[in-house]
């Protein structure tokens, strides 16, 4: 019997198995029973993590099996969902209805398995079922225990507008089997790419497009994250966006010959042009809609749109061998979406844990006078927007600086490096601008006079832990960013390495290849 | 020695695409032949709601926020899943044959043990799903 597949798949299968448990302990009459699910569901994403810790990055050819690739990008991005989805946990501790604890924390977790399947999708057909596996549990997250006319508008338009970006992404899928004839990703070889090729990555990209909330398909966002609950808001701009990325990387690879990685992505000119114009439209739109709002939600929402643009460009700029971690677009985008996921679920978990007016704060307004009141939860907040400003000391700072030198320092030849550099400076203009609305959030909050009197929820021990944790992730990767950033490169080195095969006749290789500590540590000292 | 084991296994798979086209005739005349029979037995009634466009029993126009029964459709979506896990079920099970008549394993190491885990986990999973929506009261009617 081949136990290999169960053992590697170890962590999922106990995510899965922790969510299916809490769905049937949630039906239990007894309220013991009902309690169950938060903390087995803490208990499945700590054990997760360990199992994930304990394999430890890819060996030096990442393995393949059964139509997924076991290599540093799923160590890495399954390490940081299970660390932020111990987060996202904590946040929703007190959110739904003691009859619905089962149903809430079993979709998260379902979520989170999504996610790190995704992360190991090999196989076209199995990178859209992860997708889905990761969406389909928050379109019901979105609308759950909620009975106004908001949250079911949320629910069903992002319902509605997820299905169609589904069928976007598949039909672009189709189009990609059509040009390979195949649906294993390490075999399709799409480089030099066709006219159907193209088709195929401009419809999967509008499809992925979607899930990130980058424009032109960002506009069901302001109203889903105004309609969702405060912590279920934090969630979606973490999960969602996540597996989006990691498609997109992984369909990037595609067009890169498998011992080239010195110059960036080696992209159709249609599909670069096409993620260039996303990633500009997707910062101004972001910024610019953000300013006018005056409701915290939506403001953040457009900030969450804004900040997927700035991973764009970290994307685009790609894959850069030689010149350490600044010029590394990819590690780029991996620091960036773990820092993004952080400092966005604080601060709605801040919105989560202030009430106003007898109901979670959700206005400018509400929060006004917030200092006075409540002065660690007014910190908390400023920690956060500060960071998604990205000032120093917090995590956003570096995670800003690594994205935009990246595009500038990527040197690719032609138009598409000056274009790299515009793109980059379009971004920084962009960081300026947001400044206006992120800064109006702390102004409230220290300067204004109380409107709503704004109060923190009881008994919310869950929250605050949950809030604590986002705090200290944000000051500790941004006082050391070094520990953060030395993984989000492993996955950089295996990406294109030739993968091992896993059956029982296959002969080692004679000599072993260097592993991913060697070739990184070699890089560090030269 | 795995290609050879791959190919026996698929073996099953028909060679040419023949049969499809039989198949694909055989369901134009079907549908056909019940439209037709329908057309030609079945008494007719006219009325206002008879006429009316046809939407699973419920009124086709009004303000989309009313509320209406679901059970009907959580009944419909779970015979979509056990429907779909036969579906599942179908290439499994001559693999499956295959690798317990023969004793190989296909290619990867999947022996006829792995395969049979493989499958229950599956169906526990659906089970699950089952087992939920039995306890939320979906099969309770009035």
């Amino acid at each position: 019997m081949n136990g290999d597949l169960f053992t590697l798949l170890a962590p999922e299968l106990i995510v899965i198995g922790g969510a299916v448990l809490a769905l049937l302990l949630g039906l239990g009459a007894s309220p013991g029973a009902r309690s169950a699910p938060r903390a087995l569901a803490l208990l499945s994403v700590f054990a997760a993590f360990l199992v994930t810790w304990y394999y430890g990055p890819s060996p030096a050819k990442p393995l393949e099996l059964a139509g997924m690739r076991f290599d540093s990008l799923a160590y890495y991005i399954r390490l940081i969902a299970l660390s932020v989805g111990a987060l996202v946990l904590l946040v929703h501790w007190h959110l739904p209805h003691p009859a619905e604890r089962g149903d809430v924390f079993a979709m998260i977790l379902f979520s989170l398995a999504g996610i790190m399947l995704t992360s190991l999708a090999n196989d076209l057909v199995l990178l859209f079922l992860t997708i889905e596996l990761v969406s389909i549990p928050t379109y019901i997250l979105v609308s759950i225990g909620r009975s106004d006319i908001r949250a079911q508008e949320a629910g069903l338009k992002y319902f509605f507008l997820g299905t169609l970006s589904a069928a976007l992404l598949v039909y672009g899928f189709s189009f990609l089997y059509g040009a390979a004839g195949t649906t294993n990703l390490s075999r399709m070889q799409l480089s030099p790419a066709g006219g159907f090729v193209t088709i195929g990555l401009l419809l999967a990209f509008a499809g992925v497009a979607f899930k990130i909330a980058a424009a032109p398909f960002h506009v069901y966002a302001a109203d889903v994250y105004q309609g969702a609950a405060a912590p279920v808001t934090g969630l979606l701009g973490f999960f969602p966006k996540v597996a989006g990325f990691v498609a997109l990387i992984k369909l990037l690879f595609l067009m890169q010959p498998s011992d080239l990685l010195t110059a960036g992505w080696n992209m159709p000119g249609a599909a670069f042009v096409f993620l260039w114009v996303v990633a500009a439209a997707t910062m101004t739109l972001g910024n610019v809609l953000g300013l006018m709002q005056t409701n915290v939600k939506r403001m953040l929402a457009y900030s969450s749109i804004a900040h997927s643009g700035y991973m764009l460009v970290a994307l685009l700029a790609g894959p850069v061998a030689s010149g350490g971690p600044l010029r590394d677009g990819l590690s780029a985008m991996l620091f960036y979406i773990v820092v993004y996921g952080i400092m966005n679920l604080g601060a709605f978990a801040v919105l989560a844990l202030i009430q106003a007016r007898g109901r979670p704060a959700e206005e400018l307004d509400d929060l006004a006078g917030l200092g006075r009141r409540e002065p660690l939860a007014a910190l908390a907040l400023a920690i956060c927007v500060f960071s998604l400003m990205g000032l120093p000391p917090t995590a956003g700072f570096f995670a800003k600086v690594y994205v935009f030198s990246a595009a500038i320092s990527n040197g690719a030849a032609g138009w598409h490096g000056l274009s790299l550099i515009v793109l980059a400076v379009i971004g920084l203009i962009n960081s300026a601008i947001a400044a206006g609305y992120y800064l109006r959030i702390v102004a409230t909050c220290y300067l204004r006079e109380p409107v709503a009197e704004p109060i923190a929820e009881p008994r919310t021990a869950g929250i605050r832990l949950g809030l604590l944790g986002c705090c200290i992730a944000i000051l500790v990767i941004g006082v050391w960013p070094g520990g953060l950033l030395y993984m989000s490169r492993l996955p950089f080195y295996d990406l294109s390495a030739p993968p091992a095969v896993a059956t029982h006749s296959n002969a080692q290789s004679p000599e072993p290849a260097e592993t991913t500590e060697q070739v990184y540590a070699k890089e560090m000292n030269s | 020695m795995q290609e050879v084991v791959l190919a026996q296994a698929v073996s099953l798979a028909p060679r040419s695409y023949a049969p499809i086209l039989v198949l694909i005739l055989l369901v134009m005349a079907l549908v056909a032949g019940i439209l037709i029979l329908t057309h030609v037995l079945g008494p007719k009634r006219h009325g206002r709601v008879k006429d009316d466009t046809y939407e699973a029993g419920m009124p086709p126009v009004g303000d989309a926020r009313r509320r209406f029964k679901v059970q009907f459709y959580i009944v419909a979506m779970l015979f979509l899943l056990f429907d779909v896990e036969v579906v599942f079920m179908w290439p499994w099970a001559p693999l499956f044959h295959h690798t317990s008549v023969t004793g190989q394993a296909l290619p990867g190491g999947f022996d006829k043990t792995f395969l049979l885990v493989e499958m229950a986990v599956f169906l526990a999973i659906l089970l699950v799903g089952y087992v939920y929506a039995w306890k939320k009261g979906v099969f309770r009617w009035n």
